[in-house]
């Protein structure tokens, strides 16, 4: 079967200002060079398959560019360059702007970190759900209605809080209403961003089994961005860990966790509290790389990595397979 | 006066007066913060742990009111103080960390020139030397290649990165206490690391107390050196983060373990804990957890929570003794602990706070302790 969504060279980078448009004009002009631009790498060269049904789960340092590369996979914005695939067609070449509006816009959807902040407060649980189904399947009345009610079941929330407004409910409840908006239209790809880390463990609970019965029943696909490596690794069939812009590692989620092969995958699986390893956890030394204008003949994490030598200094590391569908980005992967 | 602790929040109910009905958000809360140490507060979505924090920064918003009670910083009330002298406080004294950091920035002001900002109000900084000091800050937090970051808005930085600027900004004047509501829930593990390992040095080095107040259990063990477990507006159980950990004495702190995801577990091990947590409105039980608990007995419908401590009676681990040392006119005789050995009900007041030391609990069934190992 042909995967869902294929991902090849994702990149966006971002032109930093350096001074004001007309101030860059200027020294243009008076020193009669082109002044250099500091370009952010937020995205460098990603890329990575979904399979109908699977969940990709998704983590890496802070800054190292998950939410970036989820807002170009939903075409809430635009590559630098890179070519998105979703069900054997390019959805890359369509404008942000226009996506919105064609058939693809329900069939992958997202739902974003914060329940409590990404609901409007003031629409209902129902108008928030109704929302999507009426923008981009133009249904009304009854029709819509049925498949509100429907969808609310779904995610296990009662029919008498649909009348509810944001702030009438709690925060599980309003983290249902948020994925009951986002797999109303029948998406084949559900994007989620942090679903879980505004909610007590309680209710994450409730919620990631929800999301696990969600994907068997409905046979989406998923990808899970998380912090939590507890939570993505009940949640998630591979893993794919990013850092600086750059995939470090991509693999079964269960190798991924039990052989890490990147050091930087091994330092953060050490550092998820409760479950440091005999030698405690590793810390990482040293001062991050810049994502701003990064050295291309480089590795990204060498600096801190605790392995790392010379090198790793001058030599972009090559993708390392370590198994049937497991590889890394690192000279001194362990095999 | 070294036995002040830094902060005290002793016996406070808060009613926030809303249009809907009076939210009894907090009632007869007690816990102290002393000087280095790091106080966790947890407890589900709704349990009173951002009140108490801005109760002690005295940022109540306007519908809410201290009904009783005391909150005192290193002996000085916060609760009825003038806002002249908070503000003078909470500047240099103490500094509190949101749970929301985006929107604690200003979107339109480099986030250096925020940081240099509040260290020139609050932390002697010079026109000459804010902007070395800022970037210093940023680099602190892990911001990599800070002084070209210290040029970003906020809305050029991503979620944990404004996170950390907030955290930066908190620290900036080297407070006395700090209080960090979920500090570290977007970040990642390596950098959550980071920033707990910066805050434990700042309380060993200068004797910096922190109230940090988390969802992660984990975390909350990994960094704390004790835990104050809170659920619908009471303190249902504290004591040193070992003990409180390894043996859970109230059903809600258990439920909460149960809940947490590890290493070990599958979907199908970790439970929600059942029930919702009570309005806080209507009329509420004694025992708040009631409804959701399945270990109440007929008394805790009847009489005040008690307030039990661990091992007060010598050399038998896992018997509780009154916390204080006049038991109140409750019936002693009616409680048996799961294992037989006596326990008794304290005072159901925080007139005389326990060690701070003790694993305490306010249940009239706690679990045993071989139970709960
Ligand atoms: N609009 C923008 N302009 C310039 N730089 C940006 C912009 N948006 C993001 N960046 C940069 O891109 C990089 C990646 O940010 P992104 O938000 O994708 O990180 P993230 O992995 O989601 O981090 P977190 O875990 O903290 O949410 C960061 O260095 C950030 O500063
Ligand atoms: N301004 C207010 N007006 C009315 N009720 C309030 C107000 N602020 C808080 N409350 C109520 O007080 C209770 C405790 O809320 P609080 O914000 O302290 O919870 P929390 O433990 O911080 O939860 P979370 O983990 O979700 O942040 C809740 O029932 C809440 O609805
Ligand atoms: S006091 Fe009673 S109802 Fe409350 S937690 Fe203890 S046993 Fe349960
Ligand atoms: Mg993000
Ligand atoms: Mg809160």
């Amino acid at each position: 079967m042909a995967p869902l969504l294929e991902v090849e060279h994702l990149t966006k980078i971002y032109s930093l200002g350096g001074g004001t448009k007309a101030g860059r004009w200027l020294k243009q002009r008076l020193t009669n060079t082109v002044p250099h631009q500091p370009r952010l790498h937020a995205v460098d060269d990603v890329s990575f398959t979904i399979e109908p049904g699977e969940s990709l789960g998704l983590v890496g340092e802070s800054g190292c560019g998950k939410s970036t590369l989820v807002t170009m996979l939903v075409r809430l914005s635009d590559p630098t360059a890179g070519v998105i695939r979703f069900e054997g067609r390019d959805i890359s070449a369509i404008p942000a702007k226009r996506f919105g509006r064609t058939a693809d816009r329900g069939r992958i959807q997202v739902v974003f970190q914060d329940p409590h902040e990404s609901l409007n407060p003031r629409h209902t649980a129902f108008d928030v759900i109704a929302e999507p189904l009426r923008r981009l399947q133009a249904m009304n009345g009854k029709a819509l209605e049925a498949k509100v009610r429907e969808t609310a079941e779904r995610v296990g929330l009662p029919d008498t809080l649909l009348g509810r407004f944001p702030h009438q409910l709690s925060g599980g409840q309003k983290a249902r209403v948020n994925i009951a908006r986002a797999i109303a239209p029948e998406p084949r790809l559900l994007v989620l961003d942090e679903p879980t880390s505004a909610l007590d463990v309680s209710v994450q609970a409730v919620i990631l089994k929800l999301l696990d019965r969600l994907r068997r029943e409905l046979g989406m696909s998923y990808l899970f961005v998380s912090h939590d490596l507890n939570v993505v690794r009940l949640l998630c069939d591979r893993v794919m860990v990013m850092y600086l812009g750059r995939v470090a590692e991509l693999g079964p989620a269960h190798d991924v966790f039990t052989e890490p092969g990147h050091p930087y995958t091994r330092a953060l699986i050490s550092a998820i509290p409760g479950a440091a390893p005999p030698g405690g956890p590793v810390r990482l030394e040293g001062d991050p790389k810049s994502p701003i204008d990064p050295d291309p003949n480089a590795c990204r994490f060498h600096g801190r990595c605790p392995i790392g030598k010379e090198l790793c200094a001058g030599t972009a590391p090559p993708w390392v397979p370590l198994g049937p569908a497991h590889g890394t980005a690192c000279h001194f992967a362990r095999r | 006066m070294s036995n002040v602790p830094l902060l005290e929040v002793d016996d406070v109910s808060i009613e926030f007066r809303t249009r809907s009905g009076v939210v009894k958000a907090l009632e007869d809360v007690s816990f102290t913060v002393a000087k280095g140490e790091i106080v966790g507060l947890v407890g589900e979505s709704g349990s009173g742990k951002s009140v108490s924090a801005y109760a002690a920064m005295g940022i109540l918003d306007a519908a809410g009111v201290v009904t009783k009670g005391r909150i005192a910083y290193q002996g000085m009330a916060i609760n009825g103080a003038k806002e002249r002298d908070l503000q003078a406080l909470r500047g240099r004294e103490m500094s509190m960390i949101f749970q929301s950091p985006r929107t604690a920035l200003n979107p339109i002001r480099t986030v250096g020139r925020q940081i240099g900002d509040v260290l020139r109000r609050h932390g002697g900084a010079t026109r000459q030397n804010w902007r070395e000091r800022a970037i210093a800050a940023l680099a602190q937090v892990r911001i990599p290649d800070p002084a070209r970051r210290a040029e970003a808005y906020p809305f050029e930085l991503s979620g944990g990165m404004c996170q950390r600027i907030c955290i930066a900004m908190a620290l900036a004047c080297e407070p006395k206490l700090l209080i960090a509501d979920e500090p570290t829930t977007g970040l990642d593990v390596t950098t959550q690391a980071a920033i707990m390992d910066l805050i434990a040095n700042l309380c060993r080095a200068r004797g910096m107390g922190a109230l940090l107040i988390t969802h992660d259990l984990h975390l909350a063990a990994e960094s704390c050196d004790r835990i104050v477990v809170m659920h619908a507006g009471h303190v249902v159980e504290t004591g040193p983060v070992q003990a409180l950990f390894a043996r859970p004495l109230h059903p809600y702190t258990a439920s909460l373990l149960a809940a947490t995801p590890s290493p070990d577990r599958s979907l199908d091990d970790i439970g929600a804990i059942p029930g919702n947590l009570p309005d806080l409105r209507a009329p509420l039980p004694p025992c708040r957890y009631r409804t959701r608990c399945q270990r109440a007995l007929e008394v805790c419908d009847r009489e005040p929570l008690p307030a039990l401590v661990e091992g007060k009676k010598e050399g038998t681990q896992g018997a509780f003794g009154p916390l204080h040392p006049q038991p109140t006119a409750n019936a002693a005789g009616q409680l048996r602990s799961g294992d037989g050995s006596a326990v008794a009900p304290g005072g159901t007041g925080g007139q005389n706070p326990p060690h701070p030391n003790h694993h305490t609990v306010r249940c009239w069934n706690p679990l045993r302790t071989e139970e709960a190992a």
